[in-house]
């Protein structure tokens, strides 16, 4: 008895439920018929009223322009669906057709609104139906869209409908296949993207096919149709995106070249910006014989050097004092500096030297620079800093050197745009610039920084003292907050130290310590000394006890250490490093400087044992300008000024 | 009778869901073993289920091998909650994935691909579309046509243009 009543009220509710969401599916659906032309245009005003969240979703112009060149050049229907972040077509011209809805307002909205939903709807389709506001009709078997908007929760029932309805209308489209007829409904839910993603995919892999195939006849006739073929050319874009989005960098330019299908998905992919691999670190380094402008990349994946043609100035007459996300940052034998992308070739100016608090160029008569003059000094501990005592004037031979140092390029947390930070010489002050400022910030009173880290829009800088500063510059007065007191009295000049954030969430420090070494027995042959990497250690900061704690073994963990952004990465994402390791680069900068020709200290550091092993056996790169690690980036400057 | 079978639960007490393949194969699994797929996760919170689940798109030896990982996996969400449950260890599930993906002929593993993406299970897409990432790794654009029986649709013109873009991945 309680069985039969408790059905009574499952039937009850089933029908309430019903009830509901087809009462739903009259008042709160709006169906637009929209030839495909206009569509896109039309969806950007109709669709927004429809949902009446006219803020919700924002297609911009450009976008609409995209999507009506498509149709006008008479391809076979694009389709576009959104979801939270982009608006993107699942046709065969990408490039005119990948349109981004404002990342800000589409990304808000999507957070306030998690369902909505959107579905497309394509057939080709004898129907005339009137437009209805411009009054025009559409052509008789046009493309035609139906855009349905739904703010429901009942985003279920409508994608079971939608799946009815391709059904129906693909089975008619075997049996006439005069009258080719598909439909598609795409769905993006923007909490649930992926299912709607997914939905679309396979629907969108099925109209791809039926109107592209002449003949769907008597094989496909009676059963349902297996819905996409299990090529790979022929896999959804989507899906071929994310085959792309895990590839090394030369392996995903190779299959761009492949057929257009991956072309097209590398392109979307390109635009998006969704890439799901790491890239594994490369050594970035010059040699004579490949020439003036050529940057090598020797990939520790492939284990084979890529050699690059860049542009002006000429690679080899360039410092390498910097390297994060794929921008290498150089100072030239002018001392003008750039930021540089090896992969993209991609460059842009930094602001002059001369712009750097106590720097002071020296002219000539005919008003060309000649030297400049480093005078800085600054107060630590009670004792004075003064380059006055080291010889102010620079010689054109250190100057590169002595008016900068390293070098670094964080995307600011606050305004997206590229932040450079400079660590100078000779006393580790610090000046930083956005990407398009004129000239150089600093920050006074601090310095003897040795490397500097970013996260969550603060500046992490560690000092020859192992002390660790926490430093906002987004405000118009830099703040310093010391994170950890020092841990030594006096620095080591044989020491670098390195700062992280480990990806298990640690800050950590990093100690390299370098021994000489001669390959002759004089010591007075000078081009005989040699520098050896004799120690590396790892420490966590233990922020609270403000005291380090020595990490004696990096489990599944790899290190790259030198002139980059200092990294730590997880072998289990890069299968051809080997954990436990350091692989540094020499970059003992008065030694760089000073003995340009000797023999960099460049290698494969086991941390178990303290061995250290050749990268590469015969050395490939010239000893000047001193390699460095790089992460190669496709990511463009353009974008990240336009955000 | 599906009906029937729908209703019917297991030891733990978990609902079974009955999965019907294209070519009309039934699988019964429970409750935990579907739900990692987020789209029948979904059909289940909507109280969808009750006929079985038709996946008109999926064949029935892409659903063998689909409900094979779900099964294997199925330790996962569960050892969260009781360790001592987990179906199987970190190490024999990294083998049988290892196992699953390395054995597949090109249009199965495609097949696999399209499946797990209909059915949003996202372990399995990741691991099935970097199964074929890693196939491309190394490789020239032709080596690349032969191993997945690519036409090379571009002309001359384009693919020359193409490659001219980066024209220093294509060195030997």
């Amino acid at each position: 008895m309680g069985k039969k009543r408790e059905r009574e009220e499952k039937k009850g509710k089933k029908r309430e439920r019903e009830e509901k969401k087809s009462s739903l599916w009259k008042k709160g659906c709006t169906l637009l018929s929209l030839d495909a032309a206009r569509c896109l245009v039309v969806a950007q005003t109709q669709w927004q009223r429809a949902a009446k969240k006219p803020k919700m979703v924002k297609v911009s112009s450009q976008a609409s322009g995209g999507a009506s060149a498509v149709a006008e050049s008479g391809q076979e229907t694009g389709v576009g669906f959104f979801s939270g972040e982009w608006w993107q077509r699942a046709a065969k011209k990408p490039e005119m057709a990948v349109v981004s809805s404002s990342p800000a307002s589409g990304g808000a909205s999507a957070a306030k609104k998690p369902r909505t939903l959107l579905g497309v709807r394509v057939c080709k389709e004898r129907l005339c139906n009137g437009m209805g506001k411009n009054g025009r009709r559409t052509e008789e078997g046009r493309n035609r869209m139906h855009l349905i908007i739904l703010e429901s929760d009942n985003w279920w029932w409508l994608l079971r409908r939608a799946v009815a309805q391709w059904r129906w209308q693909s089975e008619s489209a075997v049996g006439r296949s005069s009258d080719l007829m598909a439909t598609c409904i795409v769905a993006s839910i923007m909490s649930i993207g992926r299912l709607a993603t997914a939905l679309c995919s396979a629907i969108l892999g099925a109209l791809h096919k039926l109107s592209a195939l002449p003949h769907i006849e008597e094989e496909h006739v009676g059963v349902l149709p297996s819905m996409v073929e299990a090529e790979l050319p022929h896999l959804p874009e989507d899906l071929l995106v994310q085959i792309l989005s895990r590839l090394e960098i030369p392996d995903l330019l190779r299959a761009s070249s492949v057929c257009s299908s991956w072309h097209s998905a590398y392109t979307t992919l390109h635009s998006l910006g969704q890439y799901k691999r790491h890239q594994t670190p490369c050594l970035f380094y010059t040699s004579e014989s490949a020439g003036k402008n050529v940057g090598c990349i020797y990939s520790l994946a492939e284990q084979r050097t890529y050699k690059i043609t860049l542009p002006d100035p000429p690679i080899r007459d360039r410092y390498l004092i910097g390297s994060s996300d794929g921008w290498l940052v150089t100072i030239d034998d002018k001392c003008e500096m750039h930021l540089l992308n090896p992969v993209t070739r991609e460059q842009m100016a930094l602001p002059p030297v001369i712009t750097m608090e106590q720097v002071n160029p020296t002219y000539d008569e005919s008003g060309a620079i000649v030297k400049y003059e480093n005078r800085s000094q600054f107060w630590h501990d009670g004792v004075m800093f003064s380059s006055r005592s080291m010889g102010s004037i620079i010689s054109p031979r250190w100057q590169q050197l002595f008016l900068t140092g390293r070098a670094f390029v964080f995307s600011e947390t606050s305004t997206g745009k590229l932040l450079v930070v400079l660590i100078r010489n000779p006393f580790g002050q610090l000046s930083f610039a956005r990407v398009g400022d004129d000239e150089w910030d600093y920050l006074p009173e601090y310095g003897r920084y040795e490397d500097c880290t970013y996260k969550d829009g603060l500046l992490y800088a560690v000092t020859t003292l192992g002390e660790i500063h926490a430093i906002d510059l987004s405000g118009p007065i830099a703040m310093v907050k010391v994170v950890m007191g020092k841990v030594m009295d006096i620095g080591d000049g044989d020491r670098n130290t390195y700062i992280l954030h480990a990806p298990w969430g640690d800050v950590l420090q990093i100690w390299k310590t370098e021994e000489d070494d001669y390959i002759h027995p004089s010591e007075d042959d000078y081009d005989a000394i040699l520098k050896n990497t004799a120690s590396i250690e790892v420490y966590k900061s233990d922020l609270v006890e403000e005291k380090l704690v020595k990490i004696n073994r990096l489990q599944d963990h790899v290190l790259f250490v030198g002139h980059n952004q200092t990294l730590c990465l997880r072998t289990e994402e890069f299968p051809s490093l080997e954990a436990n390791h350091a692989y540094f680069t020499d970059d003992s900068q008065n030694w760089i400087t000073e003995f340009k020709n000797n023999r960099r200290d460049i290698g494969v550091f086991n941390l178990e044992d303290n061995s250290r092993d050749e990268l590469v056996s015969p050395q490939l790169w010239s000893n000047w300008p001193s390699p460095v690690w790089i992460t190669p980036s496709l990511a463009k400057l353009n974008l990240i000024l336009d955000m | 009778m599906a009906a029937a079978a729908a209703e019917a639960t297991t030891d733990g007490g978990g609902k079974m869901i009955i999965l019907i393949s294209a070519d009309g194969k039934r699988f019964e699994v429970t409750e935990a073993v579907a739900s990692q797929s987020q789209l029948i996760s979904n059909m289940i919170e909507d109280d969808c289920t009750e006929n079985g689940v038709r996946l008109p798109n999926v064949d029935g030896d892409i659903l063998t091998m689909v409900v094979d990982y779900c099964n294997m996996h199925a330790g996962d969400a569960a050892a969260a909650g009781d360790t001592m449950k987990a179906s199987s260890t970190e190490e024999e599930l990294k083998k049988f994935d290892a196992e699953l993906v390395q054995a597949l002929e090109n249009p199965v593993l495609f097949k696999l691909i399209l499946a797990a993406n209909f059915l949003n299970i996202k372990s399995l897409l990741d691991m099935t579309c970097q199964r074929v990432a890693d196939m491309m790794s190394g490789k020239t654009p032709e080596q690349m046509r032969e191993t997945f029986s690519i036409e090379n649709d571009f002309t001359p013109e384009e693919e020359a243009a193409i490659r001219q873009e980066n024209a220093w991945a294509f060195d030997d």
